[in-house]
């Protein structure tokens, strides 16, 4: 690192000489050189939008947020359920993670940060809910009809596949099913899912393994 | 990392207790390869139909709320408003920020704009001139020493242009040098 600072430190003032230019009227030109520009907020890395955010840049935290909103209303989706509820859940952990920025220190990436926010506001929702709430609760699902393809065996098939494995999936126990949903749903990695849920390694790899074993018991009728 | 977010609460919540020890059960055993390939069907159409995007209304319903908590900083008094006018440091920030992204071999990642300590000759609060700090990325092979002239005079040009206020110091801190032909 290039710490360039001891040219000014001396200088008192503009018009004490030195780097200011007087003649320099107006606002200043594009002037920096010919390489591609690559500072537009949406070219930025999430780390560099993380420090402008934190220096207070509304607009860059936006553009954190647009990025990586659609990956986060699905984790919440897939815990919660209801579309509605998954949307609420992911616009308070938003905010948090707002009130929460100053103290984010770079550690882990920006994304493990924010899934880990989206995941304790997502369970605490469930918790909410009465005690049987599940996926496949009173309002079901999300509603596989919407997205449905293929003929009418296809789709029926496919629903019925995917009515299994929900209900299934809301059997299991609340830490195994995070653990195999973060998995296998949004492709983290062992090391991230256990920053993201705060436990070691190997317990993420074991909890993953017991979940596999469980919804495959019951998947077995679509062999 | 120790992120603050309610640490303790996955897995070892108040939700429902598992009808068995979580990491206490027998070890797994692998599904046979058909009902191993039934799971991944099941899970990839359970991905597909989670995999699209939340209402257009979502970021626009957090950044007003994002709005409403902005931390503006250190409130500067602008030249000749008699108090009455004033500017948050960050917003300062963003519009040296948002000018410096005119640059193409510079991308700043983070500008704190405060008031230097008055000097003893200095009149009132709106003399005071403003020291800015910024730590940037430069593009491989820039001649720094120019940049940072460059970036020297935008910062003190923008700040005096769009807010009248002085700056008599601004401290530049290179973090980082990306490769403009890869892109970052």
């Amino acid at each position: 690192m290039t710490r360039d600072t001891a040219g000014d430190r001396s200088v008192t003032g503009p018009d004490a000489g030195g780097w200011h230019d007087p003649a320099v009227t107006g606002l200043p030109a594009a002037t920096g050189g010919t390489s591609p520009r690559r500072s537009r907020l949406s070219e930025l890395t999430d780390e560099e939008l993380v420090q402008r955010a934190q220096s207070g840049n509304s607009r860059a935290f936006e553009t954190l947020l647009r990025r990586h909103e659609r990956a986060m209303f699905g984790t919440s989706l897939r815990l919660l359920g209801r579309p509605s509820d998954a949307e609420d859940a992911v616009q308070e952990a938003f905010i948090a993670a707002w009130r929460r920025l100053p103290e984010f220190r770079g550690d882990a990436r920006f994304s493990t940060w924010l899934y880990r926010i989206i995941t304790n506001r997502s369970l605490n929702e469930l918790r909410r809910r009465k005690p049987a709430a599940s996926l496949d609760d009173d309002d079901g699902p999300v509603p596989v009809a919407l997205v449905q393809t293929g003929g009418p065996a296809r789709q029926a098939e496919q629903s019925a596949m995917l009515t299994a494995l929900q209900s299934a999936l809301a059997d299991l126990p609340e830490s195994l099913r995070v653990c195999w949903l973060l998995r296998e749903m949004d492709r983290r990695s062992y090391d991230e899912i256990a920053d993201i849920v705060g436990i070691p390694e190997p317990t993420v790899r074991g909890r993953i393994a017991r979940a596999r074993t469980r919804l495959a018991e019951v998947m077995a009728p679509w062999r | 990392m120790a992120v603050a977010d309610q640490p303790d609460s996955i897995g070892r919540g108040a939700g429902p207790a598992p009808s068995t020890p979580v990491d206490a059960t027998p070890a797994p055993v692998d599904p046979d390869p058909a009902t191993a390939a039934a799971l991944a069907r099941a899970s990839d159409e359970l991905g597909r139909v989670t995999d699209r995007d939340p209402s257009a209304g979502l970021v626009p319903a957090v950044m007003h709320s994002v709005w409403a908590e902005l931390r503006p900083g250190q409130l500067l008094t602008l030249p000749g408003s008699a108090g009455r006018l004033l500017v948050g440091s960050a917003a300062v920030a963003t519009a040296i920020t948002a000018r410096l992204d005119e640059l193409a071999d510079v991308v700043v990642r983070r500008c704190t704009v405060e008031t230097r300590a008055p000097g003893p000759d200095e009149a009132g609060p709106e003399a005071v001139p403003l020291r800015v700090e910024l730590t940037a990325a430069v593009a491989y092979g820039t001649d720094t020493h120019e940049l940072s002239g460059v970036v020297r005079t935008t910062v003190v040009d923008t700040v005096r242009e769009l807010f009248g206020l002085p700056v008599d110091q601004v401290d530049l801190v290179v973090e980082d040098v990306f490769v403009a032909e890869a892109g970052r």
